[in-house]
C-alpha cells in the first residue's frame, strides 16, 4: 500500500487589508484545534472522534426510545388500563348491589317481604368491590386519595343497607300482627325503604360513591397513552444523527481514498450497514408500539364502555324496582353529574333519553346488544318478564366485554418491544465503534511511526 | 490533546452547573396538615379567604382536607398512625375519647407554643369551656378551642314570607304549635307549601336536625342543668323530662297528615329550605337549623329573620351553641403557629364576615349584619352556665348514633315512642358505663 504522507503546513492566511480592523481572537484551544485539523492525522482524529460521537447519541437515543417503549407499555399494560377497567368494574358491582339489595328487601306488589335480605349475590358484589378497590389501589396512578373515600362511602353504604335489611326482618317476622299496640300502619313509614334511600344516596348523589370512582377512573384514563404516541423527539434525533453519521462515513471515504487510495473500505460499509440497522429497527419498533399501543387503549375504552352499560342497566333496573314501591313518591337519589364515559360515549348520563341510549354502543359490536339496552332503558319491562329482561342484558353486554378481553391482552403483547432489544441496540453500536477504530486507528499508526 | 482537555473541561463544568441547579430549591418546606369537615363553598372560604393571609405571611403550608365523612376518615387515619397535624373536631365527646387515648396535644401545655393567655382573655368562656376534656390520667386539659361556631335552638324564617302571610311570631309552644296549625289548615297557605323546611336526610348521619328539636325542648322546658345531667348519661331516656320532649315535638309533626310529611321529612336531605323558604309562594315557612351554609346565608341575608322561645318556667334564656373545635394531633412549631392565627382577631374577622357563623373570640366585631351580630352577642352575654353544647355532640359516639336511630324511628312510628326510649337506655347503659351505673342500670 502506497502512502502519500501530508506534511503541509494550514493555508497561508489572506493578505492584510490596508485598514487593519481589530481582530477577533479566537481561544487558545479552538486556534489548537484549527491548526491540528488542517493536518491530516488531525483530519483523521476529528472524524474518528465525530464519528464515534455520532455512533454514541445514535445508540443512546435508540436504547432510550427503545426503553420509553417499554416503560410506556408496561404501565397502560400492568397498571393503568387494569385500574381504568377496575374502577369501571367498581361502578357495576355497586349499582348491581344497590340493584339486589332493592330486590332482596323491597316488598312484593303484593307486600310479601323475604327474610333472607338481599342474600349471596350482594355479598359478593361488595366483596369484588372490595377486591377491585384493593387492586386498583395497588396500580393505580394518580387520584389514590379518591379509593379510600369510595372506601368509606361503602362502608357507610353496607350501614344503610344493614339498618334497611334489620327493618324489613323486622316488619317480616310481624307482618300479619300488629307488633305496635295502637299504632296506624297507614300513618306510618318503611324504615327499610328509607334506609334503602339513604344508602343509594351514598353511592348517587354527585359526590357519591359512582361519581367519585368515575372520576378516579377518568384521572387514571388521562394517564393512558394519547393516540399515536411514540417517542418521536428521540426518533428525530437519532434519525438525523444517523444521517450525519452516514455523511461522515460517506466523508472518511472519500477521504481515505483520496489521501490513502482505499477504494472502499470494509470496516466503514460495515458501520453504515449497523447504522441503518439501528436506525431502522427503532423506528420501525416504535410505530408497530404505536399502533399497538393505539389498539391496546381503543379495547380499555370499549370495555370501559361496556362495563358503564351494565352499570347502567342495573341502576335502570333498581330504579324500577324501587319507583314501584306503593308508599314511595320518587326516589330521592339523584343521577351523578360525572358519569361520561369519556371517549366512546360523550352524552352518556345515568338516565339518557332514548336518542342518547341510541348513540350509547355506537362503534360498539352488536347493534342486538344496542337495541336490547336501548329498549330496557327506555321503559321499565313487563312485570312477567322482568327479571329475565335484566339478566338478558346484562348477559349480552358481559359477553361482548369477554369477547374484548383477550383483543386488549393481545394488543398489550404485540406493543411490547422485542425482547433485549436495547442491548441489540449497545451491542450493534459497540461494534460499529469498534469498526470505527479499524477504519482510522492503523491509518494514524502509520503517521506515528513515520514521524 | 489540549483540545480534548478543553473539551473534557467543558463538559466537567457544564455538570457543575446541572448539578448544583437540580440541588437548588431542594430546601424543606414548612406544612400543616388540616382535616375538616368543610368542603364546597365552605371549604372554599377557609382555604382561599382564612389560611391566605397566614401562608403568605409566614411562609408555612397549610394542607387542608375537607370531608363529609369526616369522623369515619380521622379515625381510620390514626388507627394507621398518620393523623393530620390538626384536625377540627365537630363532637366534644368525639374531642373526651381521642384525648383519653392519648391522641391529643394539650393546649396548655409550656412548650406547646399556644398562646393560652391570650385566648383566654378574649374568648367567651362558654367557647373557652368547650374545649375541655380529661386526659388518661383524669385531670382536664384544654385539647381543643373552638375557632367556628353556631348558635342554635333558633328557628328561621323569611320575614317577606312571614308579612305576606300575615303569621304572628310565636312566644310559646302553644304559639308554635299553633302557628304550625295554622298553617296546615289554611287554604292558601297549604296549598303552596307546609309549615316546616324540616329535612333529615345527612350523609352518613342522618336524623341529626332531629335532635336538635329535642335538645331545644330539654333546654327550654327543663334547664340547663336537666340538659347537662340528660347528655351526660345520668338521666334517663324514660325520665319524664325527656319524654315530654319527644312528645312535644310529636305534636309538631302530627299536625300536618302522615305519612305524607313524614315521608318528606325521611326523605329530604337536610338543605331542604335553603332556597324554598323564600320563593314565592314559600314551599315551607319555618326552618329549625343550627347552622346555615355561608353561600346560604349571603343569597339571602337581607330577608333572614330568626326567634327563640323564652324558657317554659321564665328565667334567663338558655342558649345551645355547637362549633367545630381545633385539636392538634402532631406537635410542631407551625401547627402552633396556625393555632394562634386561626383563634385570632385577625382570621376570626375574615371569617365572620361573609356570615352564617359567629366567632368564639368576644373582640370580633366584622359581622356583615345585626342578625349575625345579636347572635354573637347573646353567647358573649349569657352566664356560663346559661350555655350548653350541642346534647348529641357531647354524647358518646354510640349513644349519639342511637339517638339519630331513634329520631327517624320516631318520625316514621311516633307511637313506638316508649319502646323507642327503652332501647336508648339500654344503649346508654353501655355508652356511659361509669355514670349510668348508679341510675337506672342493671
Amino acid at each position: 500500500m502506497t502512502v502519500e504522507l501530508d506534511t503541509h503546513p494550514p493555508a497561508s492566511p489572506p493578505s492584510v487589508p490596508a485598514v487593519r480592523l481589530r481582530r477577533f481572537r479566537s481561544p487558545l484551544w479552538i486556534r489548537g484545534f484549527r491548526s491540528a485539523a488542517g493536518t491530516t492525522p488531525g483530519r483523521l482524529r476529528a472524524l474518528l472522534a465525530a464519528m464515534l460521537l455520532a455512533i454514541l447519541v445514535v445508540c443512546l437515543t435508540g436504547a432510550e426510545a427503545v426503553a420509553d417503549l417499554r416503560n410506556t407499555t408496561v404501565t397502560a399494560a400492568d397498571r393503568t388500563s387494569p385500574t381504568v377497567i377496575d374502577a369501571a368494574l367498581v361502578r357495576v358491582l355497586l349499582a348491581d348491589a344497590d340493584r339486589v339489595a332493592v330486590q332482596g328487601l323491597l316488598p312484593t306488589a303484593g307486600g310479601q317481604r323475604t327474610t333472607n335480605g338481599p342474600g349471596g349475590a350482594y355479598q359478593d358484589d361488595i366483596k369484588s368491590v372490595e377486591q377491585a378497590l384493593e387492586r386498583a389501589r395497588t396500580t393505580g396512578l394518580t387520584g389514590l386519595p379518591m379509593v379510600q373515600t369510595v372506601n368509606d362511602q361503602m362502608v357507610l353504604y353496607v350501614g344503610d343497607v344493614a339498618q334497611a335489611q334489620a327493618y324489613a326482618a323486622v316488619l317480616a317476622a310481624s307482618a300479619g300482627s300488629d307488633s305496635s299496640p295502637g299504632s296506624d300502619s297507614s300513618k306510618t313509614v318503611d324504615l327499610s325503604v328509607v334506609y334503602l334511600s339513604y344508602a343509594a344516596e351514598q353511592l348517587r348523589t354527585s359526590n357519591g360513591a359512582l361519581a367519585t370512582v368515575e372520576k378516579f377512573r377518568l384521572e387514571n384514563r388521562s394517564r393512558l397513552p394519547n393516540r399515536g404516541w411514540g417517542p418521536w423527539p428521540l426518533l428525530v434525533v437519532q434519525l438525523t444523527l444517523g444521517t450525519v453519521l452516514l455523511g461522515l462515513v460517506v466523508g472518511a471515504q472519500l477521504f481515505l481514498r483520496r489521501r490513502f487510495h482505499r477504494r472502499v473500505s470494509l470496516e466503514l460499509a460495515g458501520i453504515a450497514a449497523i447504522v441503518v440497522l439501528i436506525c431502522g429497527w427503532t423506528t420501525a419498533q416504535s410505530v408497530s408500539t404505536s399502533r399497538a399501543l393505539d389498539e391496546g387503549v381503543r379495547e380499555t375504552d370499549r370495555v370501559t364502555c361496556l362495563s358503564q352499560a351494565r352499570a347502567l342497566a342495573a341502576l335502570a333496573d333498581r330504579d324500577y324496582r324501587y319507583g314501584a314501591h306503593p308508599t314511595l313518591v320518587a326516589s330521592t337519589a339523584r343521577p351523578p353529574q360525572e358519569g361520561a364515559c369519556a371517549t366512546a360515549t360523550p352524552n352518556y348520563q345515568e338516565h339518557p333519553t332514548a336518542a342518547q341510549a341510541a348513540r350509547f354502543l355506537d362503534g360498539q359490536d352488536s347493534a342486538e346488544v344496542s337495541r336490547e339496552l336501548r329498549t330496557f332503558l327506555s321503559a321499565p319491562p313487563a312485570a312477567n318478564d322482568h327479571d329475565s329482561a335484566y339478566l338478558r342484558v346484562d348477559r349480552s353486554l358481559r359477553q361482548l366485554q369477554e369477547n374484548h378481553l383477550p383483543q386488549l391482552t393481545r394488543a398489550w403483547d404485540d406493543a411490547l418491544p422485542s425482547r433485549g432489544l436495547e442491548w441489540i441496540l449497545i451491542a450493534c453500536s459497540v461494534g460499529a465503534a469498534g469498526l470505527t477504530l479499524v477504519a482510522f486507528v492503523p491509518r494514524l499508526r502509520e503517521y506515528r511511526k513515520s514521524s | 490533546m489540549t483540545a480534548a482537555r478543553s473539551f473534557l473541561a467543558g463538559l466537567c463544568a457544564l455538570a457543575v452547573v446541572l448539578g448544583s441547579t437540580s440541588c437548588a430549591g431542594g430546601s424543606p418546606s414548612r406544612t400543616v396538615s388540616v382535616l375538616g369537615t368543610w368542603v364546597g363553598d365552605e371549604g372554599n372560604l377557609f382555604v382561599d379567604e382564612v389560611l391566605k393571609p397566614f401562608e403568605k405571611s409566614t411562609g408555612i403550608d397549610v394542607q387542608y382536607e375537607g370531608t363529609r365523612d369526616f369522623s369515619a376518615v380521622l379515625e381510620s387515619r390514626v388507627r394507621d398512625g398518620d393523623p393530620p397535624d390538626l384536625a377540627l373536631l365537630a363532637s366534644p365527646g368525639q374531642l373526651q375519647q381521642y384525648a383519653q387515648d392519648g391522641q391529643l396535644v394539650p393546649l396548655d401545655g409550656k412548650t406547646s407554643g399556644i398562646q393560652l393567655d391570650r385566648i383566654r382573655a378574649e374568648y367567651t368562656p362558654a367557647w373557652l369551656h368547650s374545649g375541655l376534656a380529661t386526659d388518661a390520667g383524669g385531670i382536664q386539659r384544654q385539647f381543643g378551642v373552638v375557632v367556628r361556631g353556631k348558635r342554635k335552638n333558633v328557628i328561621w324564617y323569611s320575614q317577606a314570607a312571614w308579612g305576606r302571610a300575615r303569621l304572628a311570631q310565636p312566644r310559646t309552644w302553644e304559639d308554635l304549635v299553633k302557628v304550625t296549625g295554622d298553617i296546615t289548615s289554611s287554604a292558601p297557605l297549604a296549598s303552596s307549601g307546609s309549615a316546616w323546611c324540616a329535612g333529615l336526610r345527612d350523609s352518613s348521619s342522618s336524623g341529626w336536625p332531629g335532635t336538635d328539636w329535642i335538645e331545644d325542648i330539654i333546654l327550654r322546658d327543663a334547664g340547663a342543668d336537666t340538659y347537662r345531667s340528660w347528655y351526660q348519661g345520668t338521666l334517663p331516656w324514660t325520665s319524664p323530662q325527656v319524654q315530654n320532649a319527644w312528645l312535644a315535638w310529636k305534636r309538631i309533626i302530627e299536625v300536618s297528615p302522615a305519612p305524607q310529611t313524614t315521608t318528606g321529612m325521611l326523605l329530604d336531605g337536610i338543605q331542604y329550605g335553603e332556597e324554598e323558604m323564600f320563593h314565592n309562594p314559600p314551599a315551607c315557612y319555618l326552618r329549625r337549623i343550627g347552622y346555615l351554609q355561608t353561600s346560604d346565608y349571603q343569597r339571602h341575608a337581607a330577608d333572614f329573620g330568626y326567634f327563640d322561645l323564652p324558657p317554659a318556667g321564665g328565667g334567663p334564656q338558655n342558649i345551645e351553641i355547637a362549633g367545630d373545635l381545633l385539636t392538634m394531633f402532631r406537635q410542631s412549631d407551625q401547627a402552633a403557629d396556625l393555632v394562634n392565627y386561626l383563634t385570632s382577631v385577625e382570621a376570626q374577622d375574615v371569617w365572620v364576615k361573609p356570615g352564617g357563623a359567629i366567632s368564639p373570640n368576644k373582640r370580633v366585631t366584622a359581622y356583615p349584619d345585626e342578625t349575625t351580630n345579636s347572635l354573637a352577642q347573646s353567647v358573649n352575654d349569657a352566664n356560663l352556665g346559661n350555655v350548653v353544647f350541642d346534647a348529641s355532640d357531647a354524647m358518646p359516639l354510640t349513644m349519639r348514633n342511637a339517638f339519630y336511630q331513634a329520631v327517624l324511628e320516631f318520625v316514621a312510628e311516633p307511637d313506638r315512642l316508649p319502646a323507642i326510649l327503652k332501647n336508648l337506655d339500654v344503649v346508654r347503659c353501655q355508652a356511659y358505663p361509669e355514670a349510668a351505673s348508679l341510675h337506672g342500670c342493671p
